[in-house]
């Protein structure tokens, strides 16, 4: 009797100290391991890196998401977010970042993304830094993809994961809601004066449209109109009134959001010539986002996402 | 007050040493200060491999290729304003600039994933339009300095144009490239880009020395040069074919910086005379000695990044050489 109860909990232990392993190897990324960037290369990471230092504001935000953000030692100076972040050594802006001051950190792993200077990736690889350069994502898909490869390499696969079926989750119920209505409506994303440049064919931003129930501008099929083939092309006041977007969303820096200048801008888009006599401006639709968080192929991007839905709702209800 | 033969030569001589003080001077402080200084001593302390890392992988070569580099725009540009007698020539008069602007952004916007180098494409770009020029100047009737001159200027605005039209493809990453590399950056430079400058401006300088009593008479005109017995057909090609290569690989190897090859030789025109002879080593080191304060000032003077080194040279530079215009007129 005793004997028994003893095996019967001795496998009870064993079987579920196995479960756990097993749970704790599916999470726990293993090292060294080897990741292909967006250059094409192969790059090992020999151990869990504890020195990191971003050169881009959207992988600093997911580092710190993922609560690897003690262990980031540099980043540029445009990543500002969470604030804890701006205590982190800045080692320059994307372009002019210093190698030196990036070597003088001793970092284990230098991520960066596609817009860095090669040069600056060739130098710190002949001092044996190892660096992992991301793409620019084209779609909310390729965001996600992005933070679970991040977090993968800095041993954060777990969060990564959680944070990926959240935001699954999320953008499944804006489709489901959208689908009620079938009209879309159109979307303008960019300034209200000239060079009037926009999100267009191929970036995160359109489809940010497109899935959170718009139509953009840029790309959507006009008559005798041909669709720019940019991926940031520049519209013609014509263009802007031939659409005739019915939402305007302006990215605004967060200081000024709530500030008069953001009612400046609303009023001046009423005084502008073009856009005096758009539906967005007759109907007083115009959505300020901060633009850290609609530029930046982040984990905010999702808030970007639900913010836009439910404008978008809300206008279309009307 | 007008200068003698002998005045020129002692101030040939005293601005000689001066620019190889500062010359030297400045690559020593080009190895010491940085992000952070780092004293001889600090290399062979317990944690000197990262120093030495530092050091003598990324301070040194990028030093080396200052000094080269300065030095290579500043003939390059005495070379051009001799052989144009024009003194607004500089190195990218005839295009090699905005030819290699545009190879290299043409690379960076439609072909960012070749495994084929900017630099590469900056050559063959800065090369196809100086080659055009050229092209296009001969068999018009006229001066060829003159025809190669608006030929060069007139292809140089071409490329200039086709850039702005292509720069409307690029991505807001690749702008921030683009910009860069406009503005010229020697962050790039480590021994193998170095040994390309050494081997260019080696040839280059070579050139320059060949020809330099030829550049003295093309100094006073083609037809004179002709007259007292230069080969003015053969040799041309030489000296503007020089001046090009010093000057396409500088742009390859750190993109575009003005100022240097069009002040540099004028500044040592106005302290030592118009000696062609006299002025190649004196260029050459003037240019190195200012390249390499301005790309120290670069590295350092910011809290964190750099700045770009084609702004550098061109804000220290700019007054210092107007001060000495006006300066250098009441002496000669």
């Amino acid at each position: 009797m005793n004997i028994s109860r003893i095996k019967l909990c001795l496998s009870a232990f064993v079987i579920t100290a196995w479960f756990f392993m097993l749970a704790g190897a599916s999470f726990a990324s293993e090292y060294p391991m080897t990741t292909t960037d967006a250059l094409g290369r192969n790059v090992t990471i020999a151990s869990e890196p504890v020195r990191i230092v971003s050169l881009s504001p959207a992988i600093t935000e997911t580092i710190w998401m993922l609560g690897a953000g003690d262990f980031q030692v540099g980043r540029s100076d445009f990543c500002n977010h969470p604030s804890d972040v701006l205590k982190v050594k800045p080692v320059g802006g994307i372009i002019n970042a210093s190698v030196e001051e990036i070597a003088l950190l001793n970092p284990d792993l230098v991520l960066v993304q596609q817009g860095t200077p090669k040069e600056i990736i060739t130098q710190l690889e002949r001092l044996d830094v190892t660096v992992v350069t991301f793409s620019l994502p084209c779609s909310l898909d390729e965001v996600l993809h992005q933070i679970g490869e991040i977090g993968r390499i800095i041993g954060r696969e777990g969060e990564a994961s959680l944070f990926i079926k959240e935001k699954s989750a999320l953008m499944d119920a804006v489709e489901v809601s959208i689908q009620k209505s079938p009209e879309r409506v159109r979307v303008y994303i960019g300034g209200h004066s000239a060079p009037f440049m926009t999100a267009g064919k191929g970036t995160f931003i359109d489809d940010l449209i497109t899935r959170a129930g718009g139509i953009n501008i840029a790309t959507m099929p006009l008559e005798g109109v041909r669709t720019p083939d940019q991926a940031w092309p520049q519209l013609s006041p014509e263009q802007i009134l031939l659409a005739d977007p019915e939402i305007i969303v302006t990215a605004v820096d967060k200081g000024r959001m709530n500030t008069d200048s953001g009612c400046d801008f609303v009023s001046s888009l009423a005084r502008d010539a073009v856009f005096s006599e758009v539906t967005a401006v007759l109907d007083g639709n115009i959505l300020l986002i901060d633009q850290d968080v609609l530029l930046r192929p982040g984990p905010r991007i999702f808030d970007a996402l639900d913010e836009l839905a439910e404008y978008i709702r809300k206008v279309s209800g009307k | 007050m007008s200068l003698t033969f002998n005045d020129r030569r002692r101030r040939a001589a005293v601005l000689f040493a001066a620019a190889l003080f500062l010359a030297v001077a400045g690559a020593v402080a080009a190895l010491l200060f940085g992000k952070q200084f780092v004293s001889p001593a600090m290399l062979v302390s317990d944690d000197g491999a990262l120093f030495q890392k530092i050091v003598f992988m990324l301070r040194a070569p990028r030093a080396l290729g200052a000094l080269l580099i300065g030095g290579s725009l500043a003939v390059s540009g005495l070379m051009l304003q001799s052989y144009f007698r024009n003194p607004l020539a500089d190195p990218y008069i005839l295009g090699v600039s905005s030819g290699a602007a545009l190879g290299a952004v043409i690379k960076i916007i439609f072909i960012p994933d070749a495994a084929v180098p900017v630099a590469f494409f900056a050559l063959a770009g800065g090369g196809i339009v100086v080659a055009g020029a050229w092209f296009l100047s001969h068999g018009v009737r006229g001066d060829l300095t003159i025809t190669l001159l608006l030929s060069g200027v007139a292809l140089s605005i071409l490329a200039g144009s086709l850039l702005s039209i292509i720069i409307l493809w690029a991505r807001p990453g690749e702008l921030g490239l683009i910009i860069r590399w406009l503005m010229g950056t020697l962050a790039g430079i480590g021994w193998r880009e170095t040994a390309w400058l050494a081997a260019g401006a080696a040839v280059g300088l070579s050139f320059a020395v060949r020809f330099r009593r030829e550049m003295n008479a093309f100094q006073l005109g083609a037809t004179v040069a002709e007259s007292i017995g230069v080969n003015v057909k053969s040799v041309q090609y030489w000296i503007v074919g020089g001046a090009t290569l010093l000057a396409a690989v500088t742009v390859a190897a750190a993109g575009l910086i003005g100022f240097i090859g069009l002040i540099v030789p004028h500044i040592c025109r106005i302290i030592a005379g118009g000696d062609v002879k006299r002025l190649i080593p004196l260029a050459a080191v003037t240019g190195a000695a200012v390249m390499i304060w301005c790309d120290t000032i670069a590295r350092t003077v910011l809290a964190s990044g750099e700045l770009p080194v084609g702004a550098v040279t061109a804000v220290v530079g700019v007054p210092f050489f107007l001060w000495l215009m006006h300066r250098g007129r009441f002496l000669s």
